[in-house]
């Protein structure tokens, strides 16, 4: 994965992260930012319905008992409250309910700065997930998923979401050298 | 590749802006109509899965490209009314309901689905469950009459009328 650009927002607490994958064979101009891509996926029934299908045993591993049809219709509407949230919130100039909206991706990274943060679809239990990286009161949002599982290792999906926000935490250490416009992580 | 550093403040100095707000913008000022979207996508979804076809197959008995079927499936189609009427016919679902035939459609199913419980009901004799088993032996289409009864001949086949 690579960081193709940084999309920013007239509020300037809020940019969106666009990440570009060489082997797709995808040009990279013609991907969206982070933030429209979580939106364009979950509000996508059929990239729902095949995500649900393929990772059912997780949902029903974590006492899930609903059909895929109403699932995929929750999951579509916690998504979307919670894109809501974050449009409504920057849109505001909300730094202080950004703040409530997003927790440490960890306890350890509490402390740290450039920071892995993370935000919760509304629900009780909610599966919906948007991840960050908080530097100097800016949110980079790096992307987001649907987390069926406790750990976000050994799933690909949350790997990658994973993955994504190292090389952005090091891109925002200057850790990472950018070459127009590409980000390589540090081996 | 040139080695021509970027740091965030360069990326930041021409950062695009992100169309996230105007995406959300549309979505809620249309969000009515995109939430039955998304259920008409579903529906078709679902149908198409239960029949055993892919979206070629489905674009073929529309008379449609492929391309067509796939921004049907979105979730962001604003249909036709033409569109609909015809993805009912080929696909044997229900999407637009004018009044009156709501009641109707909810009865009809609600008998169809009793006549699979009496099919896999214990308390009932083999030759009434018989009698359920074959589609063509009852009639699950709520009529206006209904306290007309059809007439069983018990040495044949039996009919029944669920709607009686």
């Amino acid at each position: 994965m690579e960081v193709v650009g940084i999309f920013g927002t007239e509020e300037e607490i809020l940019c969106s992260v666009q990440w570009h994958d060489p082997d797709s064979g995808i040009e990279s101009g013609d991907l969206p930012d982070a933030l429209s891509q979580l939106y364009n996926e979950w509000n996508d029934p059929q990239y729902l319905r095949d995500f649900f299908n393929e990772f059912e045993k997780d949902y029903r591993d974590r006492g899930g008992n609903d059909r895929i049809r109403n699932i995929v219709r929750d999951a579509r509407k916690e998504g979307l409250e919670l894109l809501k949230s974050i449009d409504e919130l920057a849109k505001n100039h909300n730094s202080e309910g950004l703040e409530v909206l997003f927790t440490p991706l960890a306890d350890n990274d509490e402390a740290i700065e450039p920071s892995r943060i993370k935000a919760y679809g509304g629900a009780y239990k909610s599966y919906m997930r948007v991840y960050a990286i908080k530097h100097n009161g800016v949110y980079y949002i790096t992307g987001g998923t649907i987390k069926l599982t406790q750990k976000m290792q050994g799933r690909s999906h949350t790997e990658k979401e994973l993955y994504k926000l190292k090389v952005m935490r090091e891109f925002l250490e200057g850790g990472v050298e950018l070459y127009e416009y590409y980000i390589t992580p540090e081996q | 590749m040139a080695t021509n550093k970027k740091t965030l403040a360069d990326l930041k100095k021409d950062m695009p802006k992100s169309s996230f707000h105007e995406k959300m913008a549309f979505h809620i000022e249309n969000q009515d109509w995109l939430d039955k979207s998304f259920e008409i996508s579903l529906t078709i979804l679902d149908a198409i899965d239960e029949k055993g076809w892919n979206q070629s197959q489905l674009a073929e008995k529309l008379g449609v490209s492929r391309q067509r079927v796939s921004k049907m499936l979105k979730g962001k189609e604003n249909f036709q009314l033409s569109t609909l009427v015809k993805l009912e016919e080929v696909l044997g679902v229900e999407f637009v309901q004018v009044d009156g035939q709501n009641f109707r459609t909810k009865l009809n199913e609600y008998l169809a689905e009793l006549s699979k419980e009496i099919v896999s009901s214990n308390s009932v004799t083999r030759r009434r469950r018989f009698a359920f088993k074959a589609t063509t032996n009852y009639n699950t289409h709520f009529t206006q009459a209904p306290h007309q009864k059809t007439q069983v001949n018990e040495e044949t086949d039996p009919t029944y009328d669920l709607a009686a």
